[in-house]
Formats: C-alpha cells, structure tokens, sequence
C-alpha cells in the first residue's frame, strides 16, 4: 500500500545544483585549517555522540545536520551574542558532487547543511576572526 | 579584529562605572565572556537602547542555539521560546551558558539574547 501523508514536507532537502556554487558561512573555533578544532566544528551533534534536544529529537535529520548562514554578518553577530560557539567565521564554497545537502530551518538565512566533515572542511575557502 | 575589553577598562573608555557597565550588558542581553566584553556590541546595543522588551517586539524568530552553534530549536512565539529555555535550564542547570536564546528580526539579522525569568546572571 503507498504511503501517504495529509501534512507538506517539513523539511525541504536540496543538492548543490550541477555546475553551480553555493556560498554559506559557518561558526567555528580555529582559523587555521589544520586544526582538529576546526574539523570538529564541522561535526554534528549525532556524529559526537551527544543526545538530541527538541528539533534534533524531532528530526533525526536535523541532528545530523550544522548550522550555516547565508550572510556573514548572520554568523558573525550571532557568534558576538553568544560568544562560546567560536571566535571565526568560516567561509564555505559548497560545490556538486561532493554529497553536500541543505535545507532551511529556524529563522531567514539560517540552513541546516550535511556534509562529511573532511569535505566540508576542504570546502572552506577563507576564515576571518571577529 | 573584535576589541574585547574586561569592564574595568570598559567603564574608563565609555565614562561609565564598573557596576554600570555589568549592569548594562545584564539588561541589554551582551554577553561576558572570560571575564570581557566585545566593545562593538557594547557600544551598538548601547547606542540602539534595545531592551528585551523592544527586541521582543522587533524579533520574528526566536533561536535555541548551544554551544556548538548546533539548533536546539526555532520559534516565531518569544513566551513559547522563553519556556522552552526554562524548561532546559531546570533540566540541564549545566547548560547554563551553554545554551541560548536569540532573537533575529524578519532578515534573519541577529537583534539580542534574551534570558529566562529567573535569577539575575552572575558575572
């Protein structure tokens, strides 16, 4: 029997088009690229093994996800506000076939990106301590 | 490169006392982190006088954020987002600090924090 649903997606998923770029700005701890704290703010809730809370225990997709923004300032003043989520704003250049999907979630310009951390690593283009 | 300053040299630089200045980042929801406090932010939400009432009425979104920069969840309701912050708080009293409530107006802009009734932060 199909299976059918009476409510619309709540989350909509979406590949970086081919022959395309997407730009997106991430929180992170280190401004040097080597780093290992670097790498681990490129890793999800799910994958460090940390319970999930409200919309990560909603949507398991969402636990596995990370939190971007569309602008730097988004990022920027976020980390500002609440300055224990890193002192760097990385820059992404998300590119096709590398895996990567994104959605949106919670407030404008705000994404929910999946990616493995190496590649995601790899795709950071600049950072810039604030 | 951000200034962060500790309060002391804070108050000399803005002309305000030390207690005034902790007092100001208490109501205007800035943050002190280590001991010191971004200047930038100090001085915009100064110049701005955002309280948390005029953030509520600003605000279109309501944002949990922990300390990873991970969602914890997303509201368009500031009394729904409070409780739900308190409820965390009561459960987790260990997320405190490490969980946060930022309001961001209709562009995605960061506007505040905003904190749970409760007792005043310790700086």
């Amino acid at each position: 029997m199909a299976i059918e649903f009476e409510r619309p997606p709540s989350l909509e998923v979406y590949e970086v088009p081919a022959e395309s770029e997407i730009e997106l700005y991430r929180i992170v701890r280190s401004s040097d690229k080597e780093s290992s704290a670097l790498f681990e703010s490129f890793i999800s809730n799910f994958a460090s093994g940390k319970p999930p809370r409200r919309i990560e225990a909603r949507s398991a997709c969402v636990h596995m996800g990370l939190s971007m923004y569309e602008r730097p300032s988004q990022a920027e003043q976020t980390a500002r506000l609440f300055p224990v989520i890193g002192g760097c704003v990385a820059r992404l250049r998300l590119q096709p076939g590398n895996g990567f999907n994104l959605a949106r979630t919670g407030q404008t310009g705000h994404w929910t990106v999946w990616g493995r951390p190496d590649q995601l690593v790899a795709a950071v283009a600049d950072i810039y301590s604030w | 490169m951000g200034v962060h300053l500790t309060p002391t040299e804070l108050a000399r630089e803005v002309g305000l006392g030390r207690r005034d200045v902790i007092l100001k980042c208490m109501e205007l929801g800035v943050p002190i982190f280590q001991g010191r406090i971004d200047k930038t932010l100090f001085l915009r939400a100064l110049e701005g006088g955002s309280s948390e009432e005029s953030i509520t009425a600003e605000a279109d979104h309501f944002t949990l954020l922990d300390a990873d920069g991970h969602l914890i969840d997303s509201f368009k309701d500031s009394a729904a987002a409070l409780d739900m912050l308190q409820r965390i708080l009561g459960s987790e009293p260990e997320a405190e600090g490490r969980v946060a409530l930022i309001a961001y107006d209709a562009s995605g802009h960061p506007l505040g924090t905003l904190k749970a009734p409760g007792p005043a932060a310790r700086v």
